[in-house]
């Protein structure tokens, strides 16, 4: 294929990938700001996270494979952005802190019994390590599979399967001793 | 040891609980479970509701936001950025060679707000209830009243959120100007300086000081004529 050929195809490539990405976002957006309110355990760092990452995949759009699940490379793209980004620059939700939005998760909430068990749950889960609560939302909320979450979190099947485990034995014992489990 | 027979982890438990375990797996695990106590043990102490978890991460329960009105904006918007950047990073070279270095903290400040770009708070003013619990909290951390600084002019006041800074607790109010350039008001507890100091960092214009052991930093926008004015506006009213 002679050069001017191939040029085009690149930048066919690249604006059918701006495309997918531009459209596929504002769908993806709830589940992306999940992503962030997991990962970062705030509300407003959630929505900084969210808006931060809209921006950087749409500027690097041209990196996205159309035919890919534009999900994780999103995933993917915040977590990285948290970590390196964020975290790294050592401006982060306090530990030690009351995080306010926190406590305003539960306002104006139904109060059914299931509601309310979700609300603790949600809370138990939010005090799991980092890296076992985003397993827990990518596997048991999103769905994805030990592959699947393993390949946006960057880390081996292997330790995707510990940290559930970790997880469930932790949830279960807190359930049991609030008595959650029923 | 044949795989057969190597003891059940937690982990196979774990994918035998979550349906993916193979096949012989799944069958090993089934039959020890009904011979082995301590098997069905550790089974029962990694087994948890995950319709429960499901629905306390389902969006109603999290009332997770809307998405942004302006993600269209965001992807015109960004087609400037490389000629924003030009012009930002023009303007610093020229600008760096007469500054200083910015003292740690202001760095760290700028870095985080390098990230923000119009639409990262376009959305909806944070109530005022909930602006004034922020600065509530922040009075009580630092012993600063920064009620005033939600009225400034020039700036439209968007939100305060208590951030943290190696350990220390950093109070950030942002605004926007009347061009939709993000800024923020940054406190926290500093022991150096006194002066005010103006340096560009991360391509942003800054401008510090200290007053009894509290570090305030003014942040946004590239003029540094315009954040000088804009902290003294500040530093009046606090």
């Amino acid at each position: 294929m002679n050069t001017r050929g191939g040029e085009l195809i690149r930048w066919l490539r690249k604006k059918s990938a701006r495309a997918v990405v531009a459209d596929g976002l504002p769908d993806l957006y709830p589940r992306l700001w999940r992503f962030c309110l997991v990962l970062t355990r705030d509300r407003n760092m959630a929505d900084d996270l969210a808006q931060m990452t809209c921006e950087r995949a749409l500027a690097k759009a041209d990196k996205f494979m159309p035919g890919t699940d534009l999900d994780r490379w999103l995933f993917t793209i915040a977590r990285r952005l948290w970590l390196n980004d964020i975290r790294a620059a050592k401006v982060r939700q306090g530990a030690g802190l009351v995080a306010i939005e926190d406590s305003d998760l539960a306002d104006e909430k139904p109060t059914a019994e299931a509601n309310i068990f979700a609300r603790e749950v949600f809370d138990l889960v939010q005090t799991l390590p980092e890296a076992q609560r985003l397993t827990v939302l990518l596997v048991y909320v999103e769905g994805h599979s030990y592959r699947d979450a393993a390949a946006i979190l960057e880390i081996p099947v292997g330790t995707v399967m510990s940290r559930l485990a970790s997880a469930r034995k932790a949830i279960s014992a807190a359930a049991a001793r609030t008595g959650l489990d029923g | 040891m044949s795989k057969e027979n190597r003891p059940v982890t937690d982990e196979d438990l774990t994918a035998y609980l979550d349906g993916a375990a193979d096949d012989a797996l799944s069958t090993r695990i089934a039959a020890a479970l009904e011979t082995d106590p301590e098997l069905a043990m550790r089974h029962q102490a990694l087994t948890i509701d995950l319709d429960i978890l499901r629905s306390a991460y389902d969006f109603d329960s999290l009332r997770s936001p809307a998405p942004p009105e302006n993600l269209a904006a965001i992807k015109t918007s960004l087609w400037k950025i490389p000629a924003a950047l030009a012009a930002t990073f023009a303007l610093g070279m020229v600008a760096m060679a007469l500054l200083r270095p910015a003292p740690d903290w202001v760095d760290t400040v700028a870095s985080y707000q390098a990230l923000y770009v119009t639409e990262t708070l376009s959305g909806p003013t944070q109530p005022t209830q909930k602006s004034a619990a922020v600065l509530g909290q922040a009075k009580e951390m630092l012993g600063v009243d920064l009620g005033a600084a939600i009225d400034i002019n020039g700036l439209t006041f968007k939100r305060a959120q208590i951030l943290a800074i190696d350990g220390q607790p950093l109070i950030q109010i942002a605004y926007l100007d009347d061009d939709g350039v993000p800024f923020a008001f940054c406190i926290t507890a500093a022991s150096a300086g006194g002066d005010m100091r103006q340096v560009m960092s991360h391509d942003l214009a800054t401008q510090s000081w200290v007053d009894n052991g509290i570090g305030y930093v003014l942040v946004g926008g590239t003029d540094l004529n315009r954040v000088g004015i804009l902290s003294a506006q500040f530093r009046g009213l606090l």
